[in-house]
């Protein structure tokens, strides 16, 4: 498997990306990055410092997918990206109410959220209280759902 | 009922299948771990009681709980937000006798679904590297799903034959073998199993834990320790597996004890065969203990 860990300074592209999306102080000090074509993962230092010793072998996959890298620097971030990202985030977050987050986890679009400093086009991080329970994209009238089919429920 | 269990527990004494049996009259006590990557056990505790769930701590895991509602939890926000972990409280053990710390390298040889892969990440506090193997393709997408449900970021997904797994060249200090098995512990949360028990299969199923356990040891670092389980209740899956290992490899019982468990020793005969007194020091867990699925667990160290 081909893995390129990301020095010190695409890091702190990437920590930028988060503070100017979300207003988040994000700090990778304590993990490893690497990019597999746009998308973006996460793994513990060990895996970085040892990968010489096993990235000849067949691997299925490694590490944690944080996120995807889109056109005009924006970050889309997986669900477990966003529930990291949200703890120190200050900009395009929305809250759910109870009917919104049922509609939400059933796959539908999101309206009549509570929104805080939400751009238009932008990916925003949306709540339930204090639970991060997706990510979506501020549109003009409506915020879209942007979970994954294979993370969607069928019945909640 | 009384035929039908002698029949396929025919390898216990008589006060222990008569407590099987009246195992399955007192039930199966569900269990969740607490997903600790992602929330503090009091918060889930908190968050799910609101939604009428009754959890009660298991005493051998302080981030599990034993689940005494019958509502759906696979239907809970948490459960999507990967709060926590469905597993039985019995095969909390295996991780706990093996014992991983941040910062070390282990491998799981048979990781799927990843319950325990999850649990040692947490104890490692997603630090040193988990090489999550496991052989079937499915499986091993599954295995990748729940790692990501629960931001596990310190493992390496492999999907390679167990008994293969010594080409990689890898080796390691802590290994942890949840071999293929019967399953018949588990007839408490799945009665139908008891149906599928078939001598073809157990033969088959030992050659397999055989060679999965000599494939290990071959991966396994001087000093290193080896963790077997399984969760089937039939000494040819557990102690004449672990009673060839220690004849034939330089590994040796470790006796564990943990805290809020008792266990019950290794069995020192099956039919005519006897095994090495040694074999006293493995563990064994019966439905009718803690009403969980039966579970056999022994440490090996070289």
């Amino acid at each position: 498997m081909q893995v390129e860990f990301l020095k010190r300074e695409e890091k702190l592209k990437i920590k930028e990306i988060l503070k100017k999306e979300y207003g988040a102080d994000f700090s990778f000090e304590n993990v490893a990055l690497f990019l597999k074509e746009n998308k973006i993962f996460l793994s513990s230092k060990e895996i970085e410092e040892k990968k010489d010793d096993f990235l000849k072998i067949p691997l299925f996959s490694l590490g944690l997918f944080f996120g995807e890298l889109k056109r005009n620097d924006k970050i889309l971030l997986s669900l477990e990206g966003a529930q990291m990202v949200v703890l120190s985030a200050k900009k395009n977050i929305a809250f759910l109410d109870e009917q919104s987050l049922r509609n939400f986890l059933l796959g539908f679009n999101v309206l009549g959220a509570k929104e805080i400093n939400c751009k238009e086009e932008s990916f925003v991080l949306l709540n339930y209280y204090d639970d991060l329970v997706g990510v979506g994209a501020k549109r003009k009238n409506y915020i879209e759902n942007l979970t994954v089919k294979t993370r969607r429920l069928s019945q909640f | 009922m009384t035929e039908f269990f002698k029949k396929n527990f025919f390898y216990l004494e008589n006060s222990i299948l008569l407590k099987l049996q009246e195992s399955l009259k007192k039930g199966y006590q569900r269990a969740i771990r607490t997903n600790t990557l992602k929330i503090e056990s009091p918060k889930l505790k908190e968050k799910l009681e609101k939604k009428g769930f009754l959890l009660e701590g298991v005493p051998w895991f302080q981030d599990a709980f034993f689940v005494k509602s019958e509502k759906s939890l696979g239907k809970t926000l948490e459960h999507f937000l990967g709060y926590f972990f469905a597993q039985d409280a019995s095969s909390l053990l295996p991780v706990l006798f093996l014992n991983p710390k941040p910062g070390e390298i282990i491998l799981d040889l048979c990781a799927a679904p990843g319950a325990k892969t999850t649990q040692m990440a947490q104890m490692m506090k997603n630090q040193g590297i988990i090489f999550a193997n496991e052989p079937k393709r499915k499986r091993v997408a599954i295995l990748k799903g729940n790692l990501q449900r629960c931001a596990v970021l310190n493992a390496v997904l492999t999907n390679f034959d167990g008994r293969l797994f010594t080409k990689t060249g890898l080796k390691f200090d802590k290994i942890l073998i949840d071999a293929p098995c019967s399953g018949s512990g588990t007839f408490i949360s799945n009665p139908s199993i008891l149906l599928s028990l078939e001598e073809g299969l157990i033969k088959k199923l030992v050659h397999l834990q055989k060679t999965i356990l000599a494939s290990a040891f071959s991966c396994l670092r001087k000093g290193g320790t080896i963790v077997y389980s399984t969760c089937s209740l039939d000494p040819r899956e557990n102690e004449e597996v672990i009673d060839w290992a220690i004849k034939k490899l330089p590994l040796k019982i470790e006796e564990i004890k943990i805290k809020g468990i008792n266990f019950h020793p290794g069995i020192l005969g099956y039919q005519e065969k006897a095994f090495s007194s040694e074999i006293r020091k493995c563990a064994r867990i019966y439905p009718f203990d803690y009403q969980t699925e039966g579970f056999f667990v022994c440490k090996l160290s070289f």
